[in-house]
Formats: structure tokens, C-alpha cells, sequence
């Protein structure tokens, strides 16, 4: 059909939003605009315009925090969808009313903790004097405790733990779009139920596998609580190098460098994420 | 193209029209929806728009209310011009397919909600909300939540709400086809009912020609954005203007020929098998001799024949029986024609020509229609 | 025979790992809220003397108390200005067609992929710019807030508007009802869940809100998460773990009743076939 005539009330409704996006373009507009600025070391000020601040980016000081960040990400995706996928089957097709809301509880409330409340925790659980280390010693396990916080393990234990809610949400939502009527099909079809989960759920799946690996993929890389706190200034992302170059050395124009490949990347895992859903629109699943 | 407009249209009194369509057009896109319509809806008339999906009487019934404007033409209401008034300042009521009642309101809310928008005093809304739900069978259901109710209520709710406001045209899109088949019948009793009473003028948009002969007071058949014909139920059944409407309408058997001869009183036409067989000319004046027409026959006409008859028109080898309750439905194949049905009012057929057989098939031609081809 | 037992271990197995990832996701809160009780300053295990001593000293001290008056300043500052433009653009999404309105979705979606980080640094560098005056002000904070929680309550109030029927509204205007009435009394009440829905979305994000508040922030205008990054940055006592118990049984409770009224699983799509 075709729009109706603007209504009188059209432009108070467009208007607010017009104000908003153009206040968060002049930020990115400014920050853009950083990027390209001289650094004065020792100041907040900025000099004139140059494109030294991108030569930096070679060094490979900061390459090695972009290889480390891709990395911890992909691993963190990866126990991800280990983890997550047997909790969100089990809550979009157990029987147990309990079971599904427990796991809700568990899985997806954390999300709504706030990210330094629950890296917090962490450093507790993995501390020198923390839970883990106590509970290991006072069973006679361990000698000396381990080194687990401040460590590649640590943060990539904590981020799987800190982006779980996300994977768990986009696997139940791929999962529940599965009709059971085609695993009925297969098990009639004399499949044992091992067979039904790898040849028929498993792959009606793909589409919430890909979608979620590179989601939580791209949302690690953003993180910056959890390497900042558990990481403890020896794990860096590039969260942290953008915040140390900017509140430590007052390098905002490095800093600016440093967010807007941060950003790039991001855009890049997206345009991905969009390339796989399309395909598998045309195979026809989803 | 209205080009069926009965003579007696013509010698209507203008303040006997409720809607007046004069050549109305509504596009998308490069799809004409109603192409050039000229209409009058008589006042306190029950007018059917029937059509297959996609013939443009949905579109029809939304410029009438108001929520699609036309391309070219103009709209009257009760004589007013309100081509381009929006809906809400025209004096209609309408009932939607899904009913649309309000989810958050309860029943009485519902009925009362075109009374408020009209300021009516409170002390009238509460006595014209209850008479309402009163005329639709519902008195003392006011209080609950429309997904409390059943399909056939909810349906009686958003027929009340309609009414409630004294509209100059009720408009009807496919209020049953959400109904299921025994309920549905109930409710076409009731709806001519309540529209006797009433007496309101009535615009009924539906795909189910048998919801438009059991109601109408005339049907407007549709294909692609045309009205095709408008006339009375039997007229169209009977006498359909062209061949969309005589193969839309109940079922058909179409037999294709030629115009043979013809003279004053009949037209002869060869049939496909060789057979002539002649039709009564008046309503076929347009036939020229040697033009390919279609021969329609209803299957109620046509009859198997143990021997020899004159009114043989073909021999077929009979592929089906159905059973209907009232009747037998027969399916034949013959060689020159294709396949025919015959509608047989006794069971004994079913034993006299068991699948198989090959017959005769006779017709009375009274009621048979020529077309061009 | 054979079947049973296979099947019986199938479940045991599917159970101990189902239960082994629930550990691993509950572990951290269990022992904030286990630390948050434990009487000694050097963290213990198991706890010694259960006390409440650290709980009183979380909230009474100086810097968590203004980072919680200035966490609700922001979070009703800026949840409420999103919700007031989150609805009207959605509905302008969803209604009208004007000119950039793809690019104006975009661009106000794109928060949402846009790393915390950047987004504060941004502001933080627009806001640093001479004429602008806006270094550190709460202005600052809520404006931020507003763009990174905004695309939830586009998205709620989105997803509302795709479900209501648009033939109820033809239904008012069918009786009467002029464009603004159907807006108020029929669009209005049956987007109310969506539209709370996302308000509440947006407040808990923006109170939680952690990366870009630490670079918009200043002294005077720290909010408790920030105020909470300092202390740990500082000090190790339970203070910590109380307030974080604190924030955990808050966040329950609020989850608890709003999947009553709401229904979580319906908001996040994630409804079971039978």
C-alpha cells in the first residue's frame, strides 16, 4: 500500500533522531579527525595535521596486540560454541520446565550484571589466594598455587564465561527455528538419536554457528574490562593499548589510530556475518 | 469498465444512492487494482463484490473506506464527495477479515469506542452499546476480553461495532471466511437477518459464491480490476455476462465449436465431435456464423442416456463416481470434448454405469450459453 | 536390557556435562557472594565467620555512594531520552518513508557493533574540542549513554510495531478515530509492553555501563561501575564483594519479575517447539 500522507505529528518523530545521529557523527567525525593530528608528547593539546600516526602502527610492539587480540578472540568463539551449544539445546528442547529455567538463569542473567561486577569475580576465583587455588591446596592437589590470573588462560577463561549469554541467545533462537517434525522424520526414518542430532540438528544448525562464532568473535575483540582486570596490564587487547595510550601517555591521536582499525576490523567481521546469511538464505535454510 | 449496467440503473433516483463510484482507478505500481469503475450502490441495498484473490474487490471496498485513495475519479457517500476524506471523518462501519477488535479493551469497550470518538453522552453510550450487543445476540458479555471469546462471537462483536455508530454503509471484508464451515452457515443467516432489520446499505467483499448468492441483494463479479457483471444471484448464476462469469460461478462444462447458422430464434452451433446442437439466440446476438465460440452447460443439465435420445451431445467413458449426499457427482472423459461432469440427482447411476462404462450424455440446452471463444 | 543401560548413560553423561558448564557459568557469583560474607579482609575459602561488616562499609563509602546518586542521575537521563526517541523513530521507521532514512537507521543501530571503547574515546575527544565547553559534564555521560543503549529500545519497540495488526488501527479510524486518537488509544496501549520492555533494557545497560563511562567520566561525575574499577585498581577487601553481591540480587530480582510480566524468553526469541 501506498505511505499515507505524513501525518502532522511526522516531524517530531524524525526530528530527535536527525539531533542524536548527528551529535554521534560529529563524535566520530572528531575522532576520525584525531587520527590525523600530530601528538605533542607530555600534552593534551594536538599540533598540525600529518599521517605519521598511521606509519606507527608497524611497529611490532602493537602488531603483536593485534595478533594476541584475533587470537584470544577466535578462542574465545571457539569454547563458545563448545559450551554453549549443549545449554542452549538443552533449553530450547529439554522436557524439564526446571532445567530450562535454570539454564536461563544461569546463562542469560549474567548479561545483565554489568562487566565489573563479573570480572571482579573472576580475579577471586582465579587468584594467588583465590577459590580455585584454595580449594586445590586445601585438598592437597597443588604445592605451590597457580598462576592462572594475569595470564592468556585466565582472560580467555573469564571472556568465554563474560560473552556465553550472547551465544547461548543466538543458538536457542537457531535451534527453536528447527521444526522437530524433521528429527521425528529422521527417527522414524530408523536414525538413532546420535545420528538425528549430528545428520539432521547439527547442520539445520549452521546458520546459528556461524552467526554466533563471529559474533562473539567480533564482541571480544571489543572487551576491555575483563583483559584490563584479569589481564592485569601483562595480557593486553586492544582495548587496553587504546585506553593506556590515551589515560597514560595522553597520545589520543594514537589512541584514535588505534579505535578506528579496531573499528575496521569489526565492520569487516560483519560484512562477513551478512555474505554468510545470505548464502544461506538462498540454500533455503532460515 | 462497468459494461454490463443493467437498463434499470440508469433510472435511479440520486437520493436512492448510498455509494457512487464514478470512474474510479487505483494503480500499484504498474498493477492496475480497479480499472475505470462506475458504481451505485443502492440505499439499503446488500451488494457483493466476489471474486478470485487479486481481482481488485479488496482494493474496491478500501477506497470506499477511505484507507487507499484513488488514481483518477471520484467517490460519493450518501451524494457527499469524499474522494479524498480520510476514513475516520466518513460515515462508515467496517468488519475485518481477523475481525481486528481491540485486545485491550473488553466487549462494551469495543462497541463503545466509535460512540467516544463521536462525543456521544455516556448515558447513550451505555443504553446503544447494550442494544447492540443485544441485536447481535451477546447482551451480558460486555465485560469480557475479545480472546475470551469464541471465533463466531468475536465476529458478532466486530459486527456490533459497526452498527453501533449508525454508519450511511457497512462495509464486509471476508468477515467469514475465518469461521469454520458450520458456524459459517449459521452466520450468513444471521447477517441477512440482522441486515432486514437494519436496514443499512451493505458492501460485502468475498471469494465464496455461495456467501454471495445466499445473501445479495446483487453481486458485482470482479476479475482483474473490472466489475464484470451486476445483476441479482439467479441472473448472474443463470445468465452470465460473459465466460469468466459463467465458469466463476457454480461449475461449468465448457464445450468448445463454431457458430454454424443462425437466424432469429436460434443459433446453431457445430460442437467439437460434429454434433450441431442449437441455442436460444437472444441472449447470443453478437455471434457471427463460422466465429469459434465456447458452448457452457451447467453439469445439472446434462444427463447420461441408456439409448438413443436427440439430445445426445457426446459419448464419454465414465472415470469417476462421487457421492455427494444430495447427488452423484459423474466424471467423464469423451474423446472429442475432453472431460465432462455431470451432476446425477439419483444413486442408482453409480450401479447402472460402473466405472468404465460408455455412454451417452444428453443435455437440455435451455439454460446452455454460447461464447465467443 | 542393553538399550536401558546405554540409555541411562547417555543421560548420566549429557547430565554431568550439562552440570559442569553450569558450574563454570555460576562459579564467579557464588563466590563474590561467599567472599561478600566473609569477615576477614584477605580473602578465605571456605569463609570464616559470616558478617555483614562489609556490606556496611560498601555503602557507606564516599565514592560508591556518588557513583550510585550519579549512576541514576544518567541511567533516568538517558534510558528516558531513548525511550522517547527509540519510540518515535521506530515508529517513523516503520510508518513513513522520508529521505536517509536508511542511513539515519544505520547510523543509530551501529552503537551496537561499534566497540564501547571507540564510541567513548570518540565522545570523549568531541566533547574535548575547545568551543564546545563539555569536558567531563554529565551532559557528556548521558548523550554517550543515550547512543550506545538507544538500539535496544529501537529494536523492542521495532519488533512491537511489526507485531501489532495494523487492521485494528484501520478499525479505529473505520469509527472515528482521527490519526492522533489511534496513536494514543490504540498504538500507545498495545505497544506498552514492547516500549517497557526496552526502557528497562536501556536503564539496566546504561547503569552497568562500564568502558565508555571510564572515558566520559570525570571526578564529579563518576558512575558506580567506574567508582568500582578505581576500588579494585586500589584496594582488596570485600567491600568489593559486597557491593558486587549487591548488584548480583539486585539484577535477579529485576530479571525475576520482569520475566514474569514479560516473558524473557519471548523478548529474546528463544521459545521451545513442543
Amino acid at each position: 500500500m501506498r505511505a499515507t500522507k505524513s501525518p502532522p505529528f511526522f516531524y517530531w518523530f524524525v526530528l530527535p533522531a536527525v539531533v542524536l545521529g548527528a551529535v554521534f557523527l560529529a563524535a566520530m567525525a572528531a575522532l576520525f579527525q584525531y587520527s590525523f593530528r600530530e601528538y605533542i608528547p607530555g600534552s593534551i593539546a594536538v599540533g598540525g595535521f600529518t599521517l605519521g600516526n598511521f606509519a606507527r602502527m608497524a611497529k611490532w610492539l602493537y602488531v603483536r596486540v593485534f595478533v594476541d587480540t584475533l587470537n584470544y578472540s577466535a578462542l574465545t568463539a571457539l569454547f563458545n560454541l563448545l559450551l554453549g551449544y549443549p545449554l542452549a539445546y538443552a533449553l530450547v528442547r529439554s522436557r524439564s520446565a526446571l532445567l530450562k529455567s535454570v539454564i536461563m538463569i544461569v546463562t542469560i542473567s549474567p548479561l545483565f550484571t554489568g562487566d565489573i561486577v563479573r570480572t571482579y569475580a573472576w580475579l577471586i576465583v582465579l587468584g594467588k589466594n583465590g577459590f580455585i587455588n584454595s580449594v586445590l591446596g586445601d585438598l592437597g592437589l597443588i604445592e605451590q598455587p597457580l598462576e592462572i590470573l594475569y595470564t592468556p588462560l585466565g582472560v580467555v577463561i573469564a571472556l568465554v564465561q563474560y560473552s556465553m549469554p550472547v551465544m547461548v541467545i543466538i543458538l536457542a533462537a537457531a535451534i527453536s527455528h528447527i521444526d522437530v517434525d524433521y528429527e521425528r522424520a529422521a527417527a522414524s526414518l530408523g536414525a538413532s538419536p546420535l545420528k538425528v542430532f549430528l545428520k539432521v540438528t547439527l547442520p539445520l544448525s549452521a546458520p546459528g554457528i556461524i552467526s554466533g562464532f563471529i559474533t562473539i568473535f567480533a564482541w571480544t575483540l571489543s572487551a576491555f574490562a575483563t583483559p584490563q582486570l584479569v589481564g592485569g596490564g601483562k595480557v593486553n587487547m586492544i582495548s587496553n593499548m587504546v585506553y593506556n595510550m590515551g589515560f597514560s601517555n595522553f597520545d589520543f591521536p594514537f589512541a584514535a589510530v588505534l579505535s578506528m582499525t579496531a573499528l575496521l576490523l569489526t565492520m569487516a567481521l560483519l560484512v562477513l556475518i551478512r555474505v554468510s546469511a545470505r548464502r544461506f538464505e538462498r540454500i533455503g535454510l532460515h | 469498465m462497468n459494461r454490463m449496467a443493467p437498463q434499470s440503473e440508469t433510472t435511479l433516483m440520486t437520493e436512492d444512492t448510498a455509494v457512487r463510484l464514478d470512474g474510479v482507478t487505483k494503480r500499484f505500481g504498474s498493477v492496475v487494482a480497479v480499472a475505470d469503475t462506475w458504481l451505485k450502490v443502492r440505499r439499503g441495498e446488500f451488494l457483493t463484490l466476489l471474486g478470485p484473490s487479486g481481482c481488485g474487490k479488496t482494493t474496491l471496498l478500501n477506497l470506499i473506506a477511505g484507507f487507499l485513495e484513488p488514481d483518477t475519479g471520484e467517490l460519493f457517500i450518501h451524494e457527499q464527495r469524499v474522494t479524498d476524506t480520510p476514513p475516520h471523518r466518513r460515515s462508515i462501519g467496517m468488519v475485518f477479515q481477523n475481525y481486528a477488535l481491540f485486545p485491550h479493551m473488553d466487549v462494551a469497550d469495543n462497541v463503545a469506542f466509535g460512540l467516544k470518538m463521536r462525543k456521544t453522552p455516556r448515558d447513550e453510550i451505555r443504553q446503544r452499546v447494550s442494544a447492540a450487543l443485544d441485536i447481535v445476540r451477546l447482551g451480558g458479555l460486555g465485560d469480557r476480553r475479545p480472546r475470551q471469546l469464541s471465533g463466531g462471537q468475536q465476529q458478532r462483536v466486530a459486527l456490533a461495532r459497526a452498527l453501533v455508530i449508525n454508519p450511511q454503509v457497512l462495509l464486509l471484508d471476508e468477515p467469514l471466511s475465518a469461521l469454520d464451515k458450520n458456524l459459517r452457515a449459521e452466520m450468513q443467516v444471521e447477517l441477512k437477518q440482522i441486515h432486514q432489520r437494519v436496514g443499512i446499505t451493505t458492501v460485502f467483499v468475498t471469494h465464496d459464491q455461495g456467501e454471495a448468492l445466499s445473501l445479495s441483494d446483487r453481486i458485482a463479479v470482479m476479475s482483474s480490476g473490472i466489475i464484470q457483471q451486476i445483476s441479482p444471484p439467479n441472473e448472474v448464476y443463470r445468465y452470465p455476462a460473459n465466460s469468466f462469469v459463467a465458469s466463476f460461478i457454480g461449475d461449468i462444462n465448457r464445450v468448445p465449436g463454431r457458430v454454424a447458422t443462425r437466424d432469429a430464434l436460434t443459433v446453431q452451433v457445430e460442437i467439437a465431435g460434429g454434433r450441431r446442437v442449437s441455442v436460444v439466440a437472444d441472449r447470443n446476438a453478437a455471434l457471427r456464423d463460422g466465429q469459434d465460440v465456447a458452448l457452457f452447460i451447467r453439469p445439472e443439465c446434462l444427463s447420461l442416456a441408456g439409448g438413443a435420445d436427440e439430445n445426445i451431445v457426446a459419448i464419454g467413458t465414465i472415470q469417476a463416481h462421487v457421492y455427494q449426499g444430495t447427488h452423484v457427482d459423474v466424471h467423464l472423459s469423451s474423446p472429442d470434448i475432453g472431460p465432462l461432469h455431470i451432476r446425477a440427482p439419483r444413486f442408482d447411476v453409480i450401479e447402472r454405469w460402473p466405472i468404465g462404462s460408455v455412454v451417452n450424455v444428453a443435455a437440455d440446452l435451455s439454460e446452455a450459453l454460447v461464447f465467443a471463444d | 536390557m542393553r538399550r536401558a543401560t546405554r540409555r541411562a548413560l547417555w543421560t548420566a553423561v549429557s547430565a554431568a556435562v550439562l552440570g559442569a558448564i553450569l558450574i563454570y557459568m555460576v562459579i564467579p557469583s557464588v563466590v563474590v557472594i561467599m567472599a561478600a560474607f566473609n569477615d576477614k579482609a584477605i580473602l578465605s575459602f571456605p569463609p570464616a565467620n559470616p558478617s555483614w561488616r562489609w556490606f556496611t562499609k560498601a555503602i557507606n563509602y564516599e565514592d560508591f555512594r556518588n557513583g550510585f546518586y550519579n549512576g541514576l542521575i544518567v541511567t533516568a537521563w538517558a534510558s528516558g531520552i531513548a525511550l522517547v526517541v527509540g519510540t518515535t523513530f521506530a515508529y517513523a521507521i516503520d510508518r513513513f518513508h522520508f529521505r536517509g532514512k536508511q542511513a539515519l537507521e544505520t547510523l543509530l543501530l551501529s552503537p551496537l557493533v561499534i566497540p564501547h571503547f571507540t564510541v567513548g574515546l570518540a565522545f570523549l575527544i568531541l566533547a574535548s574540542q575547545p568551543l564546545l565547553m563539555l569536558s567531563r559534564t554529565f551532559f557528556l555521560v548521558v548523550v554517550t549513554h543515550v547512543i550506545l543503549v538507544l538500539p535496544f529500545v529501537l529494536r523492542s519497540v521495532y519488533v512491537s510495531l511489526r507485531n501489532l495488526d495494523r487492521t485494528v488501527e484501520r478499525a479505529a479510524a473505520s469509527l472515528g478515530a482521527s490519526p492522533v486518537q489511534v496513536l494514543v488509544r490504540i498504538d500507545l496501549p498495545l505497544l506498552a509492553p514492547g516500549l517497557f520492555g526496552g526502557w528497562l533494557f536501556a536503564a539496566i545497560l546504561s547503569f552497568n555501563e562500564f568502558t565508555a563511562s571510564l572515558f566520559v567520566t570525570g571526578q564529579r561525575t563518576q558512575t558506580l561501575p567506574v567508582a568500582m574499577y578505581t576500588y579494585v585498581r586500589e584496594y582488596a577487601d570485600p567491600s568489593m564483594a559486597a557491593i558486587s553481591t549487591m548488584f548480583i540480587v539486585s539484577t535477579a530480582l529485576i530479571l525475576i519479575v520482569a520475566n514474569r510480566f514479560l516473558g524473557l524468553q519471548r523478548i529474546l526469541a528463544i521459545e521451545g517447539q513442543r
